[in-house]
């Protein structure tokens, strides 16, 4: 907070968001932070920062980074709102709006939505995604509409036939796939490196690989055991300060991991189970699902 | 009646003694016999009359062991089976806990007591153990007619053939295919004389 202080947030306006696009925007007010209207009756609120230095900026050089402003305003409305933040950059401003919602709780959300369970070599053998079962905060991808076979919008036709196909084989929105195949690639190359566990750890802490990568509002997470990897994707709105609730979070995760492979190798004592083959276990689609409910139903 | 918690006891004090071997290697191991029948004859009618068959040479051999343990738990030949409910007591009580460790209930008997049931609520063969649902390749409903613990069958069988009562016994419902407990039908259908056959009979 203190070095936000330092620079000058030059300008902060508040206007419905239909009109973010007009030329003619309203003119800037200066507002104090103190002075943030969190608690707000509209539905959408936001905020203008423009980082074009101003007279009035005693360090015209140090305009405020919008990464700042945007952990200023999550740690400030973070503990009492859901947020939506979108941002657009142009040259001279940046664009944050912020939605808050009415049904407040607690404000701690965490959603798993999807888990990939990869064999050791890399053949997938469980993808699976859990939208219809978490409320999401950013359904950025809701935004394409319907169809998901198009998940990149540049309207390539070929791409129809395969993802029918591989959203046939595997029970996983394609947009899910896409995330959870990136983060797996991420987890062979941290594995590669080989130093990502502490030196001495056992049992679980061994197998706990920690956050992969971000992906818009996902964070990927890696477990990895003898046999298997786990990666899920997990939606939270935990303010980066907050690092008990993330450390928190983070062995919630890991446990969770933890009971999904204690069902993996619960289904692989089925005598008629492949080894390395699809889990096709109807017990552990059962298991892991109720698992899932429990962790996002909190 | 006394018959009957006689059994019980009798079952539970001949389980303590005996040696115990872990369930799942137990489990593992039987589920590995079914899945290498099922790859030798794919057919798995065949493959229920071949665990038959395997549990019949098991069965003969315990029940000789019972019969010699019996004594020890009081239960010697001074309480022989007078008729088929306490043949079916001792066969859930004492057998099936001594060499299972597992509580077998009997009951169904039919009207003129020539058959019952006995029902297992939990059973550890079947630990794991999911049957396959249904492959396009080898014509549906495939794995569906397999008997997996088709042994407990062939098991009574051999068992009670050397006491001389023939039976057939079939499992009428099972776990794996979705009841709610194990039920095997036992049927007397002749008891067989003493003696040791025609060939040797004396002049």
């Amino acid at each position: 907070m203190k070095t936000l202080q330092v620079l000058s947030l030059v300008g902060l306006t508040t206007y419905p968001p239909s009109k973010v696009n007009g030329p003619t925007a309203p003119p800037c007010r200066n507002l104090p932070l103190r002075n943030l209207p969190l608690q707000t009756n509209d539905p959408s609120v936001c905020f203008v920062f423009s980082s074009a230095p101003s007279s009035a900026s005693p360090h015209p050089s140090a305009a405020p980074s919008p990464l700042l402003a945007i952990r200023l305003i999550r740690s400030l409305v973070a503990t009492r709102a859901r947020l939506y933040l979108e941002t657009r950059q142009t040259t001279s401003s940046f664009l944050c709006s912020v939605r808050t919602y009415r049904n407040l709780s607690e404000g701690v959300f965490m959603s798993l939505t999807a888990l990939a369970v990869v064999g050791r070599q890399g053949t997938p053998l469980y993808l699976r995604d859990y939208a219809n079962d978490c409320t999401l905060l950013f359904d950025l991808h809701n935004q394409l509409g319907e169809d998901d076979s198009d998940i990149f919008g540049d309207g390539l036709d070929a791409i129809e036939g395969i993802t029918a196909k591989q959203r046939d084989e595997w029970p996983c929105q394609m947009k899910y796939q896409f995330t959870l195949h990136s983060s797996c690639q991420r987890l062979d190359d941290v594995l590669r490196d080989n130093n990502w566990k502490a030196p001495g750890a056992v049992g679980t802490d061994a197998c706990w690989v920690g956050l992969l990568c971000l992906a818009d509002n996902l964070r990927a997470y890696g477990y990895v055991t003898t046999n298997a990897k786990y990666v899920t994707l997990v939606e939270d709105s935990i303010a980066p300060e907050n690092i008990q609730m993330q450390k928190k979070r983070d062995n919630e995760i890991c446990m969770l991991m933890a009971n999904i492979h204690r069902l993996y190798t619960e289904s692989l004592l089925n005598p008629f189970a492949q080894p390395h083959s699809k889990i096709t276990s109807k017990r552990f689609e059962s298991g892991v699902l109720s698992l899932v409910r429990g962790f996002n139903g909190r | 009646m006394s018959s009957k918690s006689q059994a019980a006891q009798a079952g539970q004090a001949l389980w303590a003694k005996m040696p115990k071997a872990n369930a799942e290697l137990f489990a593992l191991t039987y589920g590995s016999l079914v899945t290498e029948l099922v790859r030798d004859y794919e057919d798995p009618i065949e493959v229920n009359a071949q665990l038959d068959r395997i549990g019949h040479s098991i069965g003969v051999r315990c029940v000789d062991e019972l019969l010699s343990k019996a004594d020890v738990a009081g239960m010697g030949l001074a309480t022989q089976c007078q008729n088929l409910r306490d043949t079916a007591e001792v066969l859930a009580k004492v057998g099936f806990k001594m060499f299972l460790g597992i509580q077998a209930e009997v009951g169904g008997f039919s009207q003129d007591q020539r058959s019952f049931s006995i029902y297992l609520q939990d059973n550890p063969l079947s630990t794991f153990v999911e049957l396959p649902p249904g492959d396009e390749t080898s014509g549906g409903d495939d794995l569906r007619k397999l008997k997996y613990s088709n042994m407990y069958c062939g098991v009574i069988r051999g068992a009670l053939e050397q006491v001389n009562l023939k039976v057939e016994c079939n499992i009428v419902r099972d776990t794996l295919k979705g009841d709610e407990l194990n039920e095997i039908r036992v049927e007397l259908k002749e008891v067989l004389a003493d003696g040791a056959g025609d060939d040797y009979k004396e002049e």
